[in-house]
């Protein structure tokens, strides 16, 4: 099986904290798609089941329905969670990650010097 | 910019909307205009970037760029001048209805992200052919890939000309099916001659280009109609008052539009050309921040021609007289006749421009990857490996002939319907095969090429019957009176299929190649 990172990611498969920082990423991730999903389902049946209320002016000076700033929120809203989902991914992701592999690197690279010597 | 506004107010006071003009808004727009900014619009996107002729070079075009520039490029790449004409027309025809098309479109991406984006780059491959390759037979999966996405790419391609049949014959008063034909013609040329493929360069110059001209459009449009933004959206249109009225979203029945939810959501992961994007930049932090912005920038045009549609609907108030659906059944040039009706000739001279150009470069794109997806996906790696390059090339070249015959047959039989409602369609089929098989290829281990061949061909096969016995095609093509199947859109009945068929023919799988693909050690991708 060869991907882009398969020599990578067996070099830091070997890492201690390695097994604890995937579960970690990936349940991180599982819980922002289920956030997404989430947020997505909640507007679909909002819309579809609800729009008797949505349809109903904000204010009796603003006849805007309730319906259009309830869209405007979810685009906004699915915005800001991909800007928290690739800020954690871009920070404690792989960060972590490149710490991990460094270490790593650093202990191959002093064994195979030990192995040279002997 | 201010110049331009203030060549725009002082056509459009001269033309229609300010003196109440209702004529001008009825006649046809000057072509000259359109061709007066097609040829710099045309000459700009060639300079703006050399032509792509390989694969690599494709990748490598955006490997060297910042997060907002390639975010830029995404929204090129992604941005359809369909869906933009549709979704304007459908706010003016049905309200609120269109808010979900402007909505579904945009929901896709972060999911995406999240959940397929970094498993790929891991991966390594970006086709869905690649993907299911890495643990399946390659020439059997190959079949059902190719199967999968020439449906996808003969509707998505439909719409496009359904578009930009509707846009030729209102310029240029010719007929609709002459349209067709004519631009079919051209955009089969283009592609057998190698397309349109555009650097990251010309993508972000299309993109600045779609956004500003929207933008433009907006302003115009709340500036004339006199209104401001909070009682645009009201509800009490004269036009369309049942239609805004709290029945709107239910005549549509509630299935049909939950169906319509998930096609949208899931459909984006589906298309050809959406997954390739994310491996034309080589530093993952500098790929995700990309799509980051690439959200921002779609989220905020599908923002703006939400608002379009509403202005349009504003015109219609404003001129009773006027009839979207006399000029055009499925509302589709509703932009245009606002741009008519707010900026006059010239500004729709260049909001037509601006759409043809992204409507010809999304069709020659979708017709390279739907001929490659036969000639290279099938017919070189399974009906005949040996061949010879002027063979591949001349299947290359039948195949664009092909889809684009096949495509102009459903743009004909579909000439009534909104072209949103179309890509809808598409998007259906993407997330009813491809959606299912790359969830599973990435998150099962129990995947078989039995369940993905078998199991896909039956997903395949529903989807595209519920369209064909569908209100779309069944009664609007063929003339009949009431659709087989009544949902509008099939996504919810066929995503459902399509996952519980490929996984029930997986598990049912007891050949040894089953067990052998079910053994293989599953590729590490967190």
């Amino acid at each position: 099986m060869q991907t882009v990172d398969s020599e990578s990611n067996s070099l830091i498969s070997q890492h201690p904290d390695y097994a604890a920082w995937v579960a970690g990423q990936r349940l991180y991730r599982r819980r922002m798609a289920v956030v997404l999903g989430g947020s997505y389902a909640v507007f679909l049946l909002s819309v579809v089941f609800l729009s008797c209320i949505l349809l109903t002016p904000v204010s009796v000076s603003n006849p805007t329905p309730w319906l259009v700033p309830f869209a405007a929120f979810f685009i906004l809203l699915q915005f800001l969670l991909t800007g928290i989902y690739v800020k954690h991914a871009n920070t404690v992701g792989d960060e972590e990650r490149e710490r991990m592999r460094s270490e790593c690197l650093r202990l191959n690279n002093a064994n195979n010097s030990a192995a040279v010597k002997s | 910019m201010k110049w331009l506004l203030s060549l725009l107010l002082l056509s459009s006071t001269s033309q229609g909307f300010a003196d109440n003009s209702s004529v001008a808004i009825l006649t046809a727009p000057d072509p000259r205009y359109f061709v007066f900014f097609l040829i710099p619009l045309g000459l700009l996107l060639l300079w703006s970037g050399r032509r792509i002729r390989t694969a690599a070079e494709f990748y490598a075009s955006g490997r060297d760029n910042g997060g907002v520039r390639n975010g830029l490029a995404i929204t090129g790449d992604y941005l359809s001048a369909a869906s933009f004409l549709g979704i304007a027309g459908m706010i003016a025809l049905s309200g609120y209805h269109g808010l979900l098309y402007a909505v579904g479109f945009f929901a896709g991406w972060p999911l995406i992200l999240v959940l397929f984006a970094e498993r790929l780059r891991r991966l390594g491959r970006f086709t869905l052919t690649d993907i299911l390759a890495v643990r399946l037979q390659r020439s059997a999966v190959a079949r059902v890939a190719m199967a999968a996405s020439v449906p996808v790419v003969v509707l998505y391609l439909a719409a496009q000309l359904v578009a930009a049949g509707h846009l030729a014959a209102y310029l240029f008063s010719l007929p609709y099916i002459g349209s067709v034909v004519v631009i079919g013609i051209l955009t089969a040329l283009l592609g057998i001659a190698g397309g349109l493929l555009f650097s990251t360069r010309a993508q972000v110059v299309k993109a600045v280009v779609m956004l500003l001209t929207t933008l433009l459009l907006v302003i115009m449009g709340l500036l004339q109609t006199d209104v401001d933004i909070t009682t645009l959206f009201a509800s009490d249109h004269h036009q369309q008052p049942l239609l805004l009225a709290s029945s709107a979203l239910q005549e549509q029945g509630a299935l049909s539009q939950l169906s319509l939810g998930v096609a949208l959501l899931f459909g984006t992961a589906g298309l050809p050309h959406v997954l390739t994007r994310f491996f034309s930049v080589a530093d993952p932090r500098r790929a995700r921040m990309s799509v980051f912005y690439a959200i921002g920038f779609i989220g905020g045009f599908y923002l703006l021609t939400f608002v379009v549609g509403f202005a349009a609907l504003r015109l219609l108030d404003l001129h009773p007289e006027m009839n979207i659906s006399v000029a055009n059944n499925g509302g589709n040039l509703v932009a245009l006749q606002l741009a008519l009706g707010v900026g006059g000739p010239i500004l729709t001279g260049l909001l037509a421009a601006v759409l043809f150009v992204v409507l010809i470069s999304v069709m020659t794109a979708l017709l390279l990857s739907g001929a490659s997806a036969i000639s290279h996906d099938w017919y070189a790696v399974t009906v005949n490996p040996g061949r010879s390059y002027d063979k591949q090339r001349l299947i290359h070249s039948s195949s664009v002939v092909g889809l684009i015959l096949l495509a102009a047959l459903v743009a004909i039989l579909m000439r009534g319907q909104n072209v949103a409602y179309i890509v809808g369609l598409a998007f259906a089929i993407a997330a009813s095969v491809s959606f299912p098989l790359l969830t599973l290829a990435l998150y099962w281990q129990g995947l078989t090429t039995r369940g993905a061949v078998i199991g896909g061909g039956l997903s395949l096969s529903v989807v595209l019957l519920c369209i064909v016995f569908g209100p779309a095609i069944w009664v609007d093509g063929f003339g009949f009176s009431e659709p087989i199947f009544a949902w509008s859109n099939p996504a919810l009945l066929s995503v459902t299929i399509g996952f519980v068929v490929i996984v029930y023919f997986s598990l049912s799988d007891r050949s040894e190649l089953g067990a052998h693909e079910r053994q293989q050690e599953f590729p590490q991708l967190d």
